[in-house]
């Protein structure tokens, strides 16, 4: 190939590139910008003007009366430690875990996994009652240790299998020289394996956070206070007897993306750090 | 064997045994200590009659009475059929957009980080808020889509998606792709990272074109995460209640039920909480046999 | 609930309770701790929760020795989370009721009989009559003591009636009239906003009985009235309106936000809903948008509009039942019960309490002047069958969908439904 047709290629390749990505755009922002809309739009015209896609008016009505009028703000700082916590804690557990499901053949691995994806599987709104049972005899219920405890739980099964992907995907010739050189396991794991799996991590540790952003069942189970709500139980509030608060609702879903957004943006590196395994070589 | 530094023969084969227990030990332990219980009683009340405004006749075991009621039902042979549906086809959509979108965010271009992180924001948003959303999209009077629709000449009459029993549960499963493309697309891209670049200098060198270094060297590396979150992602699809329950409830005339929600409407609108957990204790085989399928797959691979 | 796998609570609370006064008691009553009531708000909406935790604070001013916490659970969730915390053991002092919930929580023991309680207090008789009856709906034990009834009524687009010189329907004849003249599909106009979904029933049941000609659900023999003829009727009246295009096509499956929304929008012109929808309404649309009449009348000249009412309950669980009551009777003492029925706009549950200006609107005019006289009337649903939650929430919103999208006749509909309506009473007959 000459150095101008192929400079042509890949000119065309970006350009489809860029169209594709374009598109994929639109249909993942579509809805979120239809949230953000409603946001802004006055009630008395939310109806009337329901399917235009830019509003008469614009107002900040609703951001106000959500912040100045009800408890958002303590929402929003209860869901930020809860799922913060949640998610640091998931990624050490799930990254241990993990591991051992990945490198490991031995009795009863079969019988964790089996177990693991039960808990995933299972319909919760039948474990609710008991799971209330214990936590309300440990006074753990209206807590928010409490909810990042059940969070935790919940959110460890995937993480594990996931992590266990990640791991699969890390060749073992790395561990086995370390270990030749005199590592235990456990520094060959921390020290050589893991790095390897930041990408992995990461992104494990974005699906806690965002798992434990936006969970509804247990927050709404599990915590009566005001003081202890997250913001998805807050949400639920905004629906009534007669109809959502839309205006409400979707300040209040805006507001709580951001934080999301904000922590795909800081990870989002990591994600692509593009540590090879070239390291095996020479 | 792996060599571990020198300690007794016996005492090196004992800590390497016990090895994988250390590192599932603080996970594991933990998920047991809040959910064995539950979990054991959950299934146990699938052979009790419990109906909650029923308590003279309660706690009585009853056998395999509710099972042999779930035969008979129509609604759970509908439900189930759909469940299959919504996964199978949910599935499809995530992971081929979910892999086009990985492939494509796999080189570095302008603003990706940005991109990356507003691409991801479906996933962010509460199941039950995306379900309202997508709703008011859909809705002939109030959304967008049935006004454009209608002008382009591609309909004829208003848009009525949710309300048609013909496709009101494809409607929710176009809602659930929106949803779920960005945890394939993630997972897939930080998996692609591991990928060694050699390997495809090597094809080059080799002279590859892109769909054979798609096919022989990618692929076959994904495949390992592919597996994992297929399997997690069918889980989860196949229960996850709120984006129906939220834009059907099910209907119209029970259309739109899969398995995950019909349980919900057992236990909280019926009462029944032993063929509650009957039918949940049904899905978990199901479910617990398409993951052993799947593990068997992995363990041949690996 | 009952213990399921004999899972033995660790302590009866009311025991134990009464044994800490009887110690402090004896101990001369020194420095006796607030008692602490928890209360449970389940019809929930940010507006009537500020009223409410208003009236419980100058309830704790004027009894400085109870404290009570309020627990707001959001609507749409709020059965799931009462059923479990309370089979759970989690159980509140005080609980709003909804009248759909009452068997149920009744049926498992888990109220108190108010009865003894309504005996000797001094403003038990200037309650109404139809008050005490509703709240003894399960087996004529004081249960709860509702505290107004949702009545329910017609809301129609003034504007949209004003293109069409039309005035809001009084009889059923007028009410199809009314939408069929309203209907355009082509401008995607409907005259009616049905909900097809959950609730449907409450819809189709005003039809049936105005057809009928009598609210009640089951005759003299106790066999379900739906299979009758006139009952048949009403259904296929009810069905027209969708079969004939006087509701939008997606209305078969539609549920309270779609019925607002479709309102709100003006996609559809009326709309059947309790009164404490003027609220939202108000918020949503112009006052000169929207006017609320009674519900037609059927043409044997009466109509039974669907009648819903919520009630305060103490929980058999409660080791505070003598406070409990004090806070029940002052949120039921006339002040407060007006100050908060009238922030609904519902029916008082005192007689006198219906002079004041609120209810001199036209559309309570409506109801007072003709209630239990000559058109419009009360009658309750068997609200002490607990199988009613199921058929309200389930059975009829699957057999009338299947009516409307033709896949059966009314006469089909009517007699599955009857079916199990007659099973539940022979039970109920039978304990």
């Amino acid at each position: 190939m000459t150095g101008s047709t192929r400079r042509l290629q890949r000119q065309g390749e970006s350009a489809v590139r860029a169209v594709l990505l374009a598109l994929y755009l639109l249909f993942a922002l579509f809805p979120i910008y239809w949230i953000v809309k409603i946001s802004f739009t006055p009630d008395r015209t939310l109806f009337k003007e329901a399917a235009r896609l830019w509003p008469s008016s614009l107002t900040l009505d609703h951001f106000h009366s959500l912040l100045a009028g009800t408890p958002f703000l303590v929402y929003f700082k209860n869901s930020l430690i809860v799922s913060g916590t949640t998610a640091v804690l998931v990624v050490l557990l799930a990254a241990l875990a993990g591991y051992a499901l990945s490198r490991f053949r031995f009795r009863g691995a079969n019988l964790t996994r089996g177990f693991l994806l039960a808990t995933q599987i299972f319909p919760l709104v039948l474990l609710i009652t008991p799971l209330y049972k214990i936590f309300a005899a440990t006074g753990l219920i209206n807590t928010l240790p409490g909810l990042i405890l059940i969070y935790v739980v919940f959110n460890l099964p995937f993480a594990i299998f996931l992590m266990q992907g990640f791991f699969d995907n890390v060749p073992t010739e790395l561990e086995e020289a370390a270990l030749i050189d005199g590592c235990t396991r456990f520094s060959a794991f921390r020290l050589v394996v893991l790095p390897m799996t930041l990408p992995g991590m990461v992104a494990t540790l974005g699906f806690a956070f965002t798992g434990a952003w936006s969970e509804l069942l247990f927050g709404l189970m599990f915590i009566n206070s005001d003081s202890s709500k997250t913001v998805a139980v807050g949400l639920l509030s905004f629906v009534g007897k007669f109809g959502v608060d839309w205006g409400q609702i979707t300040a209040a879903a805006v507001i709580s993306l951001l934080p999301v957004f904000v922590f795909f943006a800081i990870i989002q590196r990591y994600l692509i750090s593009g540590l090879t395994v070239g390291a095996v070589k020479g | 064997m792996i060599q571990t530094k020198a300690l007794p023969a016996s005492k090196r084969g004992q800590r390497q045994r016990a090895e994988p227990y250390f590192y599932l030990a603080p996970g594991v332990l933990l998920i047991a200590l809040v959910m064995l219980v539950p979990l054991i009683l959950g299934v146990a009340y699938s052979f009790q009659h419990l109906v909650v405004y029923d308590p003279l006749s309660n706690g009585g075991f009853v056998g395999l009475e509710n099972y042999r009621q779930i035969l008979g039902d129509p609604l759970f042979w509908s439900a189930l059929s759909n469940t299959l549906k919504w996964t199978v086809s949910s599935l499809i959509f995530q992971i081929l957009l979910g892999l086009g979108l990985a492939l494509l965010l796999k080189a570095p271009f302008a603003g990706r980080g940005l991109y990356q992180a507003l691409v991801f924001l479906p996933w962010a948003v509460p199941a039950f808020l995306s379900g309202f959303a997508w709703k008011w999209l859909y809705d002939p009077a109030i959304g967008p889509f049935s006004p454009a629709l209608l002008n382009a000449g591609w309909i004829k009459a208003p848009l009525n998606i949710l309300g048609d029993p013909a496709t009101a549960l494809w409607g929710a499963v176009l809602a659930n792709v929106w949803f779920g493309v960005p945890f394939f697309a993630i997972t897939l891209l930080a998996a692609l990272q591991s990928i060694p670049g050699d390997q495809y200098e090597a094809a080059d060198i080799d002279g590859a074109g892109r769909w054979a270094k798609f096919r022989y060297i990618t692929l076959p590396w994904l495949r390992p995460t592919l597996l994992i979150t297929v399997l997690l992602r069918t889980i989860w699809i196949a229960n996850f209640t709120d984006l129906i329950w939220v834009m059907t409830g099910g209907g119209p005339i029970n259309s739109s039920h899969i398995l995950s929600s019909y349980i919900f409407s057992t236990v909280f609108q019926k009462l029944d909480f032993g063929y509650g957990a009957a039918l949940s204790t049904v899905l978990l085989l199901i479910l617990l046999i398409y993951a052993a399928v799947l593990g068997r797959m992995r363990q041949r691979l690996t | 609930m009952t213990a399921r796998l004999r899972i033995k609570p660790t302590l009866k609370p009311g025991r134990t309770s009464t044994l800490s006064v009887l110690a402090l008691l004896a101990l001369g009553g020194a420095a006796a701790a607030p008692i602490k009531l928890r209360m449970v708000e389940v019809i929930t909406s940010p507006e009537r929760t500020v009223l409410l935790k208003s009236i419980l604070s100058d309830f704790q001013k004027a009894n400085p020795e109870i404290q009570v916490e309020l627990i707001s659970y959001p609507f749409e969730q709020s059965f799931e989370k009462v059923l479990s915390s309370v089979q759970a053991g989690d159980i509140p002092d005080i609980a709003e009721m909804p009248d759909k919930w009452l068997s149920l929580f009744a049926g498992t023991n888990r109220l108190v009989d108010l009865s003894s309680y309504l005996k000797t207090w001094p403003n038990t008789k200037k309650l109404s009559s139809r008050i005490i009856e509703a709240g003894s709906s399960y087996q004529d034990k004081a249960y709860t003591l509702p505290y107004g009834f949702y009545l329910r009524a017609l809301f129609y687009n003034k504007k949209l009636f004003a293109a069409k010189n039309l005035k809001p329907p009084t009889t059923f004849a007028q009410f199809e009239t009314d939408a069929r003249l309203l209907s355009d599909p082509s401008k995607n106009q409907y005259g009616y906003c049905l909900r097809g979904a959950r609730g449907v029933w409450d819809s189709a049941n005003h039809f049936i009985s105005g057809m009928l000609g009598s609210g009640k659900w089951f005759d003299a023999s106790g066999k379900s009235v739906l299979t009758s003829p006139q009952a048949v009727k009403g259904l296929e009246y009810f069905a027209n309106l969708y079969k004939k295009g006087y509701a939008p096509k997606g209305s078969v499956n539609w549920g309270f936000n779609d019925i607002v929304s479709g309102f709100y929008s003006g996609n559809c012109a009326m709309l059947d809903q309790d009164p404490d929808a003027l609220g939202d309404i108000d918020k949503k649309m112009d006052p000169d948008e929207f006017g609320v009449v009674p519900m037609p009348v059927g043409p044997k000249g009466v109509a039974y509009p669907k009648v819903g009412f919520a009630g305060w309950s103490i929980f058999q669980a409660s080791a505070n039942k003598d406070a409990a009551w004090k806070l029940v009777s002052y949120l039921e003492s006339p002040a407060v019960n007006l100050k908060w029925v009238k922030f609904f706009g519902i029916i008082p549950a005192y007689t006198d309490a219906q002079d004041d200006p609120l209810y001199s609107k036209p559309v309570y005019q409506g109801w007072f002047k003709t209630l239990n006289s000559k058109s419009h009337r009360i009658e309750l649903y068997p609200f002490e069958m607990p199988e009613l939650g199921y058929f309200l929430d389930v059975l009829a919103p699957q057999e009338v969908g299947k009516l409307l999208l033709g896949q059966q006749t009314a006469q089909q509909t009517a007699n599955t439904l009857a079916d199990y309506l007659n099973k539940a009473k022979a039970k109920a007959s039978g304990k």
